[in-house]
C-alpha cells in the first residue's frame, strides 16, 4: 500500500519525433529523444541529470513540466497524471512546477520590463491585484538579491546582466511557489564566478522554499555539488541512476565511467577509476539498435550486448545500472 | 517607468532617423501634402464642381496656380481635394491591409502546422492574382466608390504583411522566453498580441509605410483606368481626365502627376529611413 505518492514520478515516457511531414508520407522513422525513461523525485530533493549533447535531457525536462507531450508514458505530479489535467486543474498545475532555461538571453522577452516579467504570474493566475503583485515582485528581486529591488523593476533585459537575466528567471519560476522547478542547465552560459553564485542563490532558495529541483547538466561536478541523486542519460535512456556519492565512487556503467574520466577533476583528491577510452560515435538518434545503445562506444562489449537491450537492474540498493557487465 | 523609458527610445530612434536626409526629406514633403489636403477647404473653399465656362483653359496664373481645366474649374483646388481622397485611400487601405496580415501572419505563424498551412495557402492564392485585373473586375461588378477601391486595395495587399509577420513569429515563438509564459500558464492570445507581437512591429511598421505609398499608386492606377469615383476625385482620376488635354493644356496632367510622383516617392523614402532607423541589425553593418 502506498502512503504518499513522491511529487514526481516519470513512467516509460517516451517521445519520437517522426521523420517527414505530409499526407503521402508512410515512412515509419523517427528521432528517439527520450526512449523510456522511469524516474522518481521526493519534496525537497535535487536530482541531476547529466548527459552529453543530443542525449535526450532537454526533451525530459520539458515533459516533466508538460510543455512537451510524451509519445508514450506519463508524468505523475503529487499522484496526478499531468497530461490528462484539463482547463482549471490544468492551469492551476502552472503554480507548482516551473523551469528556468539555459540561455539567460533568450529566457527573458527582450520588449517587457522586469516589473511585467515578476507581476504577470501572479495576475494571470489572479492572485494579486496589481499593486499587490508589485509589492510580490519587490520581494522576488530581493529573495534572488537583485537589491534594491527598485533599481531593476523597470529595466529591461538588455538593461541586465548576463546573471541578473538569469536571477530574474529564477524570480520568476519561484513566483508562484512552485515545488518543483526544472532547471535546464541554468548556469553554463555563466561565467565561472556568477555560476558559483548563482548555484548558491539556487541552494539557498531550495532550502527556504523547500523545494525540488530537476537539475539537467553536462557538468557532472556541478551537478554533484548540487543533487541529492544523480542520473546520466545517454541515447535517450537512463543508463546510471544512484545517489550522488554511491555514483562518483562506484559509477557502474562504461558510459558514466567515460564521462567521468573525460571531465578535468577540479579536486585533484578524487581518485580516477581506471577506465578505457571510448571509442566511435553514438548511434543515430533515428531508429536506434534494438541491441544495447552503448555498444558502438563501449570498449567493454560482448556479444550479448549485440543481441539484446539491457535494463536498468539494481545491482546495489538504490543504484540502478543498465548494463548486462556493470562495472 | 514606461512614462521616461519612452521619450527616451523616441529621442534615440529620431537621432538614427534624422541621419537619413533623404528620410527627412520625405517626411517633411508627405507631411505638407497631408497637411495642404486635410486643410483643403481652408485653404480653398471653392466649390470644386463649380463649372466656370467663362475661363476654362487658363494657364497657372496668380488667382489660379495650376490653371484651370475644359470646365473651367480651379486645378488648385481641384490637386488639393483630389490630395485628399489619394491620400485617405491610401492611409485606409494600407491599415486595414496591415491590420488583417498582422492578424493573419501572427495566426499562421504561432501555432504552425494545418492552421499555418491553410492561412499560407490561402495567402499564396491572394498573391498569385494579378491585383489590377481582380481590382478591375471588382470595380467593374460593384461600381466605383471609395469603400470599393480601399476593400480592393487592402484585400490585394495583406498578403505580403501576413508572409512577413508569420516569418518573424516563426523565429520569436522558438524563443525560451516563450516556454516560460507557457510554463506560467499565459494563454495563447496574451502570448501572441502582448508577448510576441511587440517583437514582431518593426518590419510591419517599416511594411506599413510603403504600403500606404503601393495603395496609393493602385488607387491611381484604377482611377486612370476609369475606375475612379467621379464624385470623389483623386489625384490618379485627375490624371485620367486630362489625357484628352495632354497638348493643350500641359498644366492639367502635370500638377497631379508631380503629387502622386512626390507622395509615393517620400513614402518609400521614409520607409527606407524607417528601416534604418529601426532595424539595429542592418544599422550595425552599415
Amino acid at each position: 500500500m502506498r502512503i504518499l505518492a513522491p511529487l514526481l514520478e516519470v513512467r516509460a515516457v517516451k517521445k519520437y519525433y517522426p521523420l517527414g511531414r505530409g499526407l503521402l508520407s508512410i515512412s515509419k522513422r523517427a528521432v528517439h529523444a527520450v526512449d523510456g525513461v522511469s524516474l522518481r523525485l521526493e519534496t525537497g530533493t535535487t536530482l541531476g541529470l547529466v548527459g552529453e549533447s543530443g542525449s535526450g535531457k532537454t526533451t525530459l525536462g520539458r515533459i516533466i513540466v508538460g510543455l512537451i507531450h510524451p509519445t508514450e508514458g506519463s508524468v505523475m505530479f503529487e499522484g496526478q497524471e499531468i497530461f490528462s489535467l484539463r482547463g482549471k486543474e490544468q492551469f492551476s498545475l502552472r503554480t507548482k512546477m516551473q523551469i528556468i532555461f539555459q540561455n539567460p538571453e533568450a529566457s527573458l522577452n527582450p520588449r517587457k520590463t522586469v516589473r511585467h516579467v515578476l507581476t504577470q504570474p501572479f495576475l494571470l493566475h489572479r492572485l494579486a491585484t496589481r499593486s499587490e503583485a508589485d509589492e510580490r515582485a519587490y520581494h522576488l528581486l530581493e529573495q534572488v538579491k537583485l537589491t534594491p529591488p527598485e533599481l531593476y523593476l523597470d529595466r529591461y533585459p538588455h538593461q541586465l546582466s548576463g546573471g541578473q537575466k538569469q536571477r530574474v528567471a529564477i524570480a520568476r519560476a519561484i513566483a508562484l511557489g512552485p515545488k518543483l522547478v526544472v532547471a535546464d542547465e541554468p548556469v553554463s552560459s555563466l561565467d565561472m564566478s556568477v555560476k558559483a553564485s548563482v548555484l548558491k542563490l539556487m541552494n539557498e532558495i531550495q532550502s527556504n522554499l523547500g523545494l525540488s529541483y530537476f537539475l539537467i547538466s553536462h557538468d557532472l561536478y556541478m551537478t554533484r555539488s548540487i543533487s541529492k541523486i544523480v542520473a546520466v542519460m545517454y541515447a535517450g535512456r537512463i543508463v546510471e541512476l544512484a545517489e550522488t556519492d554511491e555514483l562518483f565512487r562506484h559509477p557502474a556503467h562504461p558510459y558514466t565511467q567515460a564521462l567521468l574520466a573525460s571531465t578535468p577533476v577540479p579536486d585533484p583528491a578524487i581518485a580516477r577509476g581506471v577506465s578505457r577510452n571510448v571509442i566511435g560515435e553514438p548511434f543515430s538518434p533515428i531508429d536506434p539498435p534494438d541491441y544495447c545503445r552503448f555498444s558502438s562506444r563501449c570498449p567493454y562489449k560482448q556479444d550479448k550486448c549485440l543481441q539484446r537491450s539491457p535494463q536498468l537492474e539494481e545491482i546495489r540498493k538504490d543504484h540502478w545500472v543498465e548494463c548486462f557487465f556493470p562495472l | 517607468m514606461r512614462a521616461t523609458n519612452w521619450p527616451a527610445r523616441i529621442r534615440q530612434f529620431w537621432v538614427r532617423f534624422s541621419k537619413n536626409h533623404a528620410a527627412v526629406a520625405g517626411l517633411v514633403i508627405v507631411a505638407a501634402l497631408v497637411a495642404v489636403s486635410a486643410g483643403a477647404n481652408l485653404i480653398r473653399a471653392n466649390d470644386i464642381f463649380n463649372i466656370n465656362p467663362g475661363q476654362t483653359f487658363e494657364s497657372p496664373s496668380w488667382s489660379h496656380p495650376f490653371g484651370t481645366d475644359n470646365l473651367g474649374r480651379d486645378m488648385f483646388s481641384l490637386f488639393l481635394y483630389a490630395g485628399r481622397v489619394s491620400f485617405e485611400v491610401g492611409f485606409t487601405a494600407a491599415a486595414v491591409s496591415v491590420l488583417l496580415g498582422t492578424l493573419l501572419g501572427s495566426i499562421a505563424g504561432f501555432y504552425g502546422g494545418v492552421v499555418d498551412d491553410v492561412i499560407m495557402r490561402f495567402t499564396e492564392m491572394f498573391l498569385a492574382i494579378p491585383i489590377l485585373l481582380l481590382g478591375l473586375t471588382i470595380l467593374i461588378i460593384y461600381g466605383p466608390g471609395l469603400s470599393h477601391v480601399v476593400f480592393v486595395i487592402a484585400v490585394l495587399s495583406w498578403p505580403v504583411t501576413a508572409r512577413l509577420v508569420r516569418a518573424e513569429f516563426l523565429t520569436l515563438k522558438e524563443r525560451e522566453f516563450v516556454e516560460g509564459l507557457r510554463a506560467v500558464g499565459a494563454p495563447n492570445h496574451v502570448i501572441i498580441f502582448n508577448e510576441i507581437m511587440p517583437n514582431a512591429l518593426i518590419p510591419v511598421i517599416i511594411n506599413a509605410s510603403l504600403q500606404v505609398g503601393a495603395a496609393i499608386t493602385v488607387e491611381a492606377g484604377l482611377s486612370f483606368l476609369g475606375l475612379g469615383d467621379p464624385s470623389n476625385p483623386s489625384w490618379g482620376y485627375l490624371l485620367q481626365q486630362a489625357q484628352t488635354f495632354l497638348t493643350r493644356a500641359w498644366w492639367i496632367a502635370t500638377f497631379p502627376g508631380i503629387g502622386l510622383l512626390l507622395a509615393i516617392l517620400s513614402l518609400s523614402l521614409i520607409g527606407d529611413g524607417l528601416n534604418d532607423a529601426l532595424n539595429p541589425r542592418l544599422a550595425e553593418k552599415g
